[in-house]
């Protein structure tokens, strides 16, 4: 019994002793999860046409936030996790900050310099180094419905105006995304912007949240609950507000281009009568869209650059993104690739702050815009206390 | 035998080092585990060290601190963290009593009795989160079905969407995980009453409710003593069921102070601050043990 | 009175039972019975086919070996530096021993979350990210003031005629600690050595710290973020596995040795 119990342990011992292997690829990529197989096959492709190389795909959670915290922990605990990074153009501050992704201003060429959209070129930059390839763009748009409306509105009164005039019982004036998360802050970015302020000053880092026209803003959105949009706004997120736009619930509906796409399934599409514009702003003020979108980039600590850098390459070219487009209505990055009816609203979109303390002060606005937006607290007070707190965490 | 030396087996002629080398493994664990990180988190609560300073250090004095008591996001995770610890706590006593006395009183089934509640104390925290996420899910969940099936509700209802009812799905999930280990104590503290205490009130003419309030509760203080103790700091620490169940939402309401110290950490970067608020945490508990501490002991300073 | 108490005990074995059951019974269930609204009771046709889903998305198998080498080592590590330690405590006397069990005891109150920073700034110094030692001798130390509280308690219940006895026989100190003091508080070390098993089995969070990697993940750690990982339609029959297959190793031990698991928690409170 005791030599059984020796014997037992010794083996036991023996079996936490195995560390963490490489498990035979080259490169690892931790990507979105691939329901509809697309980024499997494009791993297949690059596979035929690299075959010295092996690809591990990873496929990660939904949420975003759950995967910028699992890049997080294997970039800080310095070990070579995952070679390729699938990026959202909000980590880019944070991770070339931190020193974890490799400078690829040198490797990009410079006929694909001039086919990249500059906007995301810029968004994949921090401090005038390139640290992601852009792979698809986004920007918020306006969604319409062009059998009710004939001119699409351009300015927040005419919005609220068409809204008002044109909801019945059972469809809405107005849909966006208003549950406590970072898509509220592209929401707002989008009005505040339209009213002329601005959330962070990128270089002087100096906090505008307090301002006239950033109150104003929350003021507007607010002003939107239970009048043109419906209560439940506050918990929508954006397929919530493409299921219901779909189904023919609401007039203007403000959500991102994959939606483009996803209405060629329905009746609203195919008989035309929907159509897109750029996002409202206020009168004398120009339309500004929210910057979103996805790339590449490649860990500091990977043990191949080079294999990295052909996958990111290959990823990045105009067919596979091609492949991508037409199976998820996203908009792949590529000058020659934008769609005509998307290029005056991409050219309008504006860039997030691109500061490394991103992540803590979006969570303050978000926090602070959904206490205002639920009645918790006046917008007034609401920005007053983010504007502190942001202050206090870029140490102003 | 002198005053002060061990009366053991190893005879004093053995050298000094010999007898500390019975700590040293021991010791040297928790150096390496508990006082270095202690140590360290405070100093690094003293200084910034976050992205912003390239993750070096920057003496910051008390900064952090004078961060700390501006920030509201660490005032709702106190409250969110009290208002756990509070009702959750309470919930479990009330249930373990009562538990526990009506066990007390069963001689037969007292092994399969402890097996089925021990069980759910057993499970991982976490798993067990993962288990009541399922449970109150407002459209596949057993719990919306069984009420709405027992016409107590019409229509489903989002159990963790709204900020009331996410807390309350979490502590039922942590009731129901705790309020065994609650039993076990108070069943071997009423396993160990003498019986003629109890016959000496019947004699007297006293019912059930004279019994529990003169033999039972004085004699089950320590070990309610002892059970809250524990519970209470294990409820403040919570992180495993928040962090699962619903990660701090909705809208932050469920988030407690563990799991705002560990988003500072490996969320935001933020180490000095991270450190701060880990040090406060343990200074809030410090506090309030000692507040219950002077309550409850000076109160039951008799019984006990 | 008497009937009202043995309903209640049957409401509370049937609501810590309950829980546990439906997911046992769902995960037998088929994925289009599963997102049945409202849902059965019984599955129409018992299938394996969550548990296969289940193991084909993630390396379970390795989980368990993780789990169980990492459990069973923290076990081993804290049990015995701690009753090396709570030997020597059980017969020092007076203000020294009073000092220790103090500073022991407030160790056990700090909050986990104090010391997940620096541990993970010194697991990956030593290179032990991902490795299953970070954990090891994270769990092994955490548990140690509890195991020697546990192990104090009981080492100072034996006569210390016995060692003294034992020394007349020209037995060392190590000696006498091996084959007279362990014997006599089997019982205590077992209980010991199994809680300390189940508190590393269950550990959460310093195990999504230090393991990033899903062939080094805990079972407790890759069932838990399982929930997360899925992005349209949630197979809650995968779950409900999940749920039962990191159960059962637990289930079994708590049949097993539940009366060691209740004496050693019991241990402390009767004085």
């Amino acid at each position: 019994m005791r030599t059984l119990l020796a014997l037992l342990v010794t083996g036991v011992f023996a079996l936490s002793l195995r560390g963490p292997g490489r498990d035979n690829a080259d490169l690892s990529m931790l990507m979105e999860p691939d329901g509809a197989g697309v980024w499997s096959e494009l791993i297949d492709d690059f596979h035929a046409q690299y075959p010295g190389l092996r690809v591990d795909l990873i496929e990660g959670p939904p949420a975003t936030n759950t995967r910028e915290d699992m890049y997080t922990t294997s970039f800080l605990s310095g070990a070579a996790g995952y070679d390729i990074v699938y990026c959202d153009v909000i980590w880019v501050p944070k991770f070339a900050a931190a020193g974890w992704l490799l400078d690829l201003t040198d490797r990009l060429s410079p006929a694909d310099t001039m086919d990249f959209l500059p906007v995301d070129l810029r968004a994949g930059s921090y401090q005038d180094r390139l640290y992601r390839i852009p792979a698809f763009t986004d920007a918020g748009i306006l969604y319409y419905r062009k059998d009710l409306v004939s001119q699409p509105p351009a300015t927040f009164d005419e919005l609220m105006r068409l809204g008002n005039e044109f909801k019945s019982a059972d469809r809405s004036g107005f849909l966006w995304q208003g549950k406590q998360f970072e898509g509220l802050v592209t929401v707002y970015l989008e009005v505040l912007w339209g009213f002329g302020g601005d959330w962070i000053d990128a270089t002087t880092h100096e906090v505008l949240l307090d301002r006239p026209e950033a109150i104003r803003a929350l003021e507007f959105l607010k002003s939107t609950i239970g009048t043109i949009s419906p209560h439940a706004v506050t918990t929508y997120v954006e397929e919530d507000t493409r299921n219901l736009f779909q189904n023919g619930r609401s007039v203007f509906l403000r959500n991102w281009p994959y939606v483009w796409t996803l209405l060629n399934e329905s009746p609203l599409r195919r008989e035309d009568r929907v159509g897109m514009s750029p996002v409202v702003h206020a009168r004398g003020y120009k339309s500004a869209a929210t910057l979103g979108g996805w790339g590449f980039g490649i860990s500091r600590f990977t043990g191949n650059p080079d294999a990295a850098w052909q996958l990111v390459e290959f990823l990045t070219r105009p067919e596979q993104l091609m492949k991508v487009q037409t199976r998820l209505g996203r908009i792949p990055a590529r000058k020659s690739l934008v769609p005509p009816e998307f290029q005056p609203i991409l050219e309008s979109a504006r860039m997030r702050p691109p500061i490394p303390e991103y992540a803590p002060a979006s969570d303050i606005l978000q926090r602070w815009l959904s206490g205002a937006l639920t009645g918790r607290t006046s917008p007034e007070e609401a920005l007053k206390n983010a504007a502190r707190e942001t202050r206090a965490l870029l140490g102003m | 035998m002198t005053v002060g030396s061990s009366p053991s087996s190893v005879p004093t002629s053995i050298p000094r080092w010999a007898r500390l080398a019975w700590f040293v493994p021991g010791f040297l664990l928790l150096l390496a585990v508990v006082c270095y990180p202690i140590l360290r988190t405070i100093f690094l609560s003293f200084t910034h060290e976050s992205l912003a300073t390239g993750f070096q250090p920057e003496f910051a004095a008390f900064d952090n601190f004078a961060r700390l008591a501006g920030d509201s996001r660490l005032r709702s995770s106190i409250g969110a963290t009290a208002v756990f610890t509070l009702v959750s706590v309470s919930a479990e006593f009330l249930i373990g009593l009562l538990l526990a006395l009506a066990a007390n009183a069963m001689q037969r089934w007292r092994n399969a009795l402890r097996v089925i509640l021990l069980v759910p104390w057993t499970l991982p925290t976490a798993v067990i989160a993962v288990l009541w996420t399922w449970i109150f899910n407002d459209q596949f969940g057993a719990l919306n079905a069984l009420l709405i099936r027992a016409g107590i509700l019409s229509s489903p209802v989002a159990w963790l969407a709204h900020p009331g009812t996410a807390m309350t799905a979490m502590i039922v999930a942590d009731v129901w995980k705790t309020t065994p280990f609650v039993f076990l104590i108070l069943v071997a503290g009423l396993q160990n009453i003498p019986h003629d205490l109890y016959e000496a009130i019947e004699i007297d003419g006293g019912g059930a409710w004279a019994r529990f309030r003169h033999v039972t509760w004085p004699h089950l203080l320590p070990f309610v003593f002892v059970a809250l103790i524990f519970r209470i700091v294990q409820a403040f620490a919570i992180f495993d069921l928040v962090w699962v169940m619903t990660g701090g939402g909705p809208g932050g309401s469920t988030e407690t102070i563990s799991v705002y110290t560990y988003q500072t950490y490996m969320r935001y970067l933020d180490f000095g601050y991270g450190a701060s608020l880990a040090v406060a945490t343990v200074v809030i508990l410090a506090i309030t043990a000692g507040l219950l501490y002077r309550l409850l002991v000076k109160k039951y300073e008799s019984a006990l | 009175m008497k009937v009202l108490s043995k309903l209640f005990l049957v409401v509370c074995c049937a609501a810590a039972m309950a829980p546990v059951g439906w997911h046992a019974i769902s995960s037998v269930k088929s994925p289009s019975e599963i997102a049945l609204i409202p849902p059965t009771l019984l599955p129409r046709e018992p299938t394996p086919v969550n548990y296969q889903e289940l193991f084909r998305r993630r390396p379970v198998f390795r989980y368990y070996v993780n789990s169980l080498a990492i459990a069973t080592m923290s076990s081993v590590v804290c049990v015995f530096s701690a009753s090396l330690i709570a030997y020597r405590l059980a017969r020092i006397r007076g203000r020294l021993r009073s000092v220790i069990r103090a500073a022991l005891l407030a160790i056990a109150f700090f909050p986990p979350i104090i010391f997940l920073f620096p541990l993970f700034e010194l697991v990956r110094h030593a290179g032990l990210v991902n490795h299953p030692w970070g954990l090891i001798l994270t769990y092994a130390a955490l548990n140690l003031p509890f195991a020697i509280w546990l192990l104090t308690g009981s080492f100072e219940q034996i006569p210390i005629e016995l060692e003294e006895a034992a020394a007349i026989d020209g037995l060392t100190g190590l000696q006498t600690y091996r084959m007279v003091i362990l014997p006599l508080a089997m019982p205590v070390v077992i209980s010991a050595s199994i809680l300390v098993f189940i508190f590393s089995w269950n550990e959460f969070m310093f195990a999504l710290t230090f393991m990033n990697m899903e062939s080094q993940k805990t079972l407790t750690l890759g069932v838990a973020t399982l929930s997360g990982a899925f992005a349209y339609e949630i197979p809650w029959g995968q779950i409900a596995a999940g749920v039962i297959v990191s159960a059962a190793p637990l289930v079994i031990l708590v049949i097993l040795f539940q009366r060691r698991i209740v004496a050693g928690l019991t241990a402390g409170s009767v004085k």
